[in-house]
């Protein structure tokens, strides 16, 4: 469960096609070939498996886990199945991983009762992403990018998003760039924020500074960089630089803007200090989240 | 004196007035003991710093030989008088010479432990947990889906990538102070001996490993080189040195080295092709270990994620608050 498990996720970071089928031959040569022939089947959806719920998956973890630490935990990360994978707490003595088969094959001949005490010790004994993988798989929600990795890369991505008009409200995480004192007597700080882009920060748009004014004023003034007029560069190296995190109404293709992309209605809602700046959005990571008919090539 | 009045938090960060001194402060003061290298915890301008000698080392590099006016090297374990407290560094196992600082005054014990790990880290002592009434910890992974995993297996995904595709060369992203030279030492571990390409900032601090002891192997400068010198060996450089391979006939297979790899979207944000789990900060499971340990009265939070953490320490009779250092707005504003 492991290493398909390992196999899907380098899958789905892999863009170049050669990579992929590297991938692939390194995982079937690690295991036997009815092994791999499972994994064929899921991957391109020919296997009939049987389904569990969710809800019963969920219930085992909150069984081992404060329930307020799994609302936190499900806050930060989004996604339930996968919530439940990295908190997984550890039991010792765990047996070895299960392989695909042994899962199949426990699947098809337990019964009801049986199932959620061996669903648990296949749980203890993956690993956070075969626990992950296992998740997906037992409730039929396997990704389709990475269940379909020899499609191109851009109808992979439109299958990730709902087909609408507008893209929907967001944040985003991102690096502030520049400071300038508003034109009134306010007092205000408005900060220029932008998203890496080939390793180079790419301004994005302005926010106004607001209730965080003085620690951003405190920092542009700790790291400084080149002035022009009324507006100061501020240090922005993956070593040394505040994010922010910005909240929008939407995005918008932008061909005017260096970046490509407009955010409607952008708003500060947090400072991340302790972020580090490398972890900062990209630039294509941004541009995903247009609807796929508004995408271009950049 | 109770512990939990030798500090107190002030527009400049933590201060001791029994000692007239600041711990890893925000803003230029008179006097600053300082925990450890990163830019956030040491600043340049203050008056006079006390540090490890590896600290001091690590701020001249950084920002030259003015950095303070006065400097002060201390050793572990060797106790210092400030005024009316004593002060004593510990070793907090994040990067060389990080260091926890203890502060006793009249007796009473309090704990800053800066950022710290328990996983073993060849280039650093290891943590020591030290018995006090206030501990003072960090909680950027302060959640239990943090839990890095060991840090031998992430190194052996990055050699396995290696043979896998061995006309390719390897970027890894990390920070310059800390990452890259845990992660070299790693690789030189794990019988990995060919040479190691990295910028010229990461250079400059590699020297002060090697300065202090820390073997890091035969390394080369990443700026002298041509891409296609490149195919088949290891680059650890800040992730912006990335721009150096602009030439796609030599793309290299690109990874990222951090604890945020995590959790998914972030490994798919900024992770590259092979993001690597590894982090220089203590996950959930060191965390609450760490608490347990020290057995603390009160525990404060400088930063991170700190709500599951404060959840904790209540459920384990522990009374915890958040400091909200560098001003985290916490109580208004979800975690993402």
């Amino acid at each position: 469960m492991n290493r398909f498990a390992e196999l899907m996720d380098r899958l789905a970071s892999a863009n170049d096609p050669e990579l992929k089928q590297r991938l692939r031959a390194d995982y079937t040569s690690g295991v036997s070939e009815a092994e791999s022939k499972i994994a064929q089947g899921i991957l391109n959806r020919t296997l009939k498996i049987r389904r569990l719920k969710l809800p019963l998956v969920r219930g085992l973890a909150e069984s081992r886990l404060d329930p307020v630490l799994f609302a936190l935990s499900l806050k930060y990360v989004g996604d339930a199945a996968e919530t439940i994978a990295l908190l997984w707490p550890a039991r010792h003595g765990a047996n070895r991983a299960p392989s695909l088969a042994e899962v199949l094959d426990g699947l098809s001949t337990l019964g009801r009762s049986e199932l959620p005490k061996r669903l648990e010790a296949w749980l203890d004994a993956c690993d956070a992403k075969g626990r992950w993988a296992l998740i997906k798989l037992l409730t039929g929600f396997i990704p389709s990018d990475e269940a379909l990795p020899t499609k191109n890369s851009e109808q992979q991505t439109g299958t990730l998003l709902p087909a609408q008009e507008r893209s929907q409200p967001g944040r985003v995480e991102a690096l502030l760039m520049y400071v300038e004192h508003g034109r009134s007597r306010s007092s205000d700080l408005i900060c220029t924020f932008g998203v890496w882009d080939k390793g180079q920060p790419t301004p994005l748009a302005k926010v106004s500074a607001g209730q965080w004014r003085e620690q951003i004023s405190a920092f542009a003034s700790a790291h400084p960089g080149r002035r022009f007029g009324p507006v100061t560069e501020v240090t922005c190296t993956p070593d040394i630089a505040l994010m922010l995190e910005v909240e929008y109404e939407s995005l918008q293709p932008s061909p005017r803007r260096k970046s490509g992309v407009s955010l409607i209605r952008p708003k500060l809602s947090r400072l991340l200090p302790d972020r580090p700046a490398s972890s900062a959005a990209t630039l294509p990571d941004l541009l995903l989240r247009l609807p796929a008919h508004q995408r271009r090539a950049k | 004196m109770r512990a939990a009045d030798i500090l107190t938090l002030t527009k400049s960060g933590l201060y001791c007035a029994a000692g007239d001194f600041y711990v890893d402060p925000i803003r230029k003061v008179p006097r600053a003991v300082i925990t450890h290298g990163h830019s956030d915890h040491a600043r340049a301008g203050h008056g006079a710093v006390l540090a490890t000698a590896p600290t001091l080392d690590v701020m001249e590099v950084r920002y030259g030989p003015k950095f303070a006016a006065s400097r002060q090297a201390a050793r572990f374990d060797e106790t210092i008088t400030l005024g009316e407290a004593r002060v004593t560094l510990k070793p907090a196992g994040h990067v060389l010479g990080s260091a926890q600082v203890l502060i006793e005054v009249q007796g009473a014990r309090l704990v800053v432990s800066g950022d710290y790990k328990r996983a073993r880290d060849p280039t650093c002592p290891a943590f020591e947990p030290v018995q006090c009434e206030v501990f003072i910890t960090e909680a950027t992974f302060g959640l239990p889906v943090f839990q890095h995993p060991p840090v031998k297996d992430e190194v052996a995904k990055l050699l396995h990538s290696l043979k896998l595709c061995p006309e390719r060369a390897h970027f890894v992203g990390a920070y310059s102070l800390g990452k890259a030279q845990r992660l070299i030492a790693e690789l030189r571990e794990a019988g990995f001996d060919s040479e190691i390409f990295v910028d010229a900032a990461t250079a400059k601090l590699c020297n002060v490993y090697e300065a202090h002891a820390v073997r890091l192997g035969r390394l080369s400068l990443l700026e002298e080189k041509l891409p296609s010198d490149l195919s088949g060996k290891i680059t650890i450089a800040p992730p912006s040195a990335r721009r150096l391979f602009a030439d796609a006939e030599y793309e290299p297979v690109t990874s990222f080295a951090s604890g945020w790899m995590r959790t998914r979207k972030r490994a798919q944000q900024g992770g590259g092709e092979l993001p690597l789990i590894i982090s220089d900060h203590a996950d959930w499971n060191e965390l609450t270990q760490t608490v347990l340990e020290v057995s603390p009265g009160e525990l404060w939070i400088t930063h991170g994620e700190e709500a599951a953490l404060i959840h904790w320490a209540n459920l384990n009779g522990i009374a915890a608050r958040p400091l909200a250092i560098k001003g985290y707005g916490q109580d208004d504003v979800p975690p993402v």
